[in-house]
């Protein structure tokens, strides 16, 4: 083969996996994070024009979650999302502690706050699904179409990304104590 | 009656479960960097491949030329296309770094007035991961 094509293609292959891996990646979590960062900048007007406490329980765990998705956000994959939904599956994830907080909120609150939490809950689904550039490639067309793979049912459901949430919070609390507890070397 | 399962069997259970989540994550990283560095490594092969059947003949001034010179109009106009793409993207990543730098500091600092406990998400000043938080 003529090495001056396949100079060309490795170049072009280069410049395209260089794509895929960083910029792509990159990318998309910036999304994500963009997402996240107008779900929680709405909540603050929300709280500014004294539609809820800034100390609702409601309100700071929402921020809180939030907050540790902006921070860890790289961290959440597919593979890990499938990975800890099959090997937790027997585990009761005690979502009571949002549950309460919520119920202690008038009608009008909740339901806005519920919407706040549907929101960061599709970027969680649209962030984990377009992160690969060749899941985009193939999902983006089917999103055109109506409920393609039942997606609304998944957000519904606050089991599946609040786990995933859950786990990943547990795993970093833990790991940030380790790192914390290790003597500091000059 | 049955009785409860203790505080302790179900931690137990939790620590296990993460561990079994642990041990099949890092092999699903092996693999996927496995995927990653051998596609470069390929690249690189191919390239060496071919500089190993040019070597001797003509000099990198000659490679580059015969490249852009072998390339055809129609071939040069996708080539611009995709480099522009390329300068276009990063610069208006980096453009963006910049606005955030700039407006977000004034943006928090007067949230901080109205909600004194203002919790932050801990990025750096231009919205990126903070480096001790990347692995």
């Amino acid at each position: 083969m003529n090495p001056y094509i396949v100079l060309k293609s490795v170049v072009t292959l280069f410049s395209f996996w260089y794509c895929v891996y960083y910029l792509w990646r990159d990318y998309r979590l910036d999304a994500f994070r963009e997402d996240l960062f107008a779900v929680r900048d709405e909540m603050f007007l929300y709280a500014a024009n004294k539609s809820i406490r800034f100390d609702d329980r409601a309100y700071t765990m929402l921020r809180t979650r939030i907050n540790d998705m902006l921070r860890f956000g790289h961290w959440f994959t597919m593979t890990r999302v499938i990975i800890v939904l099959t090997t937790h599956r027997k585990i009761d994830i005690n979502l009571n502690p949002w549950e309460e907080a919520m119920s202690r909120l008038p009608l009008g609150v909740r339901k806005q706050m519920e919407e706040f939490d549907k929101r960061v809950r599709v970027a969680v689904l649209q962030y984990l699904v377009y992160q690969s550039f060749f899941r985009y490639i193939v999902m983006r067309p089917l999103t055109l179409l109506k409920n393609p793979f039942h997606a609304n049912e998944v957000i519904e459901e606050p089991r599946v990304v609040r786990m995933v949430e859950q786990l990943e919070k547990d795993a970093l609390e833990q790991e940030e104590e380790e790192r914390r507890a290790e003597p500091v070397t000059a | 009656m049955a009785k409860p399962p203790s505080r302790t069997t179900v931690d137990n259970a939790v620590i296990e479960a993460h561990l079994r989540a642990k041990r099949i994550d890092s092999f699903t990283v092996i693999v996927r960097d496995s995927i990653k560095w051998g596609g470069l490594a390929v690249l690189g092969y191919w390239m060496y491949k071919s500089v190993v059947v040019l070597a001797g003949q003509t000099t990198y001034a000659d490679i580059g030329f015969r490249i852009l010179g072998n390339i055809k109009v129609s071939d040069g106009i996708l080539y611009l296309f995709g480099v522009s793409g390329w300068v276009f993207g990063i610069g208006q990543s980096q453009l963006r770094r910049k606005n955030i730098k700039r407006t977000v500091p004034a943006k928090n600092a007067l949230e901080r007035i109205i909600d004194p406990n203002r919790t932050s998400s801990n990025l750096t000043d231009s919205g990126t991961t903070q480096p001790g938080d990347e692995i």
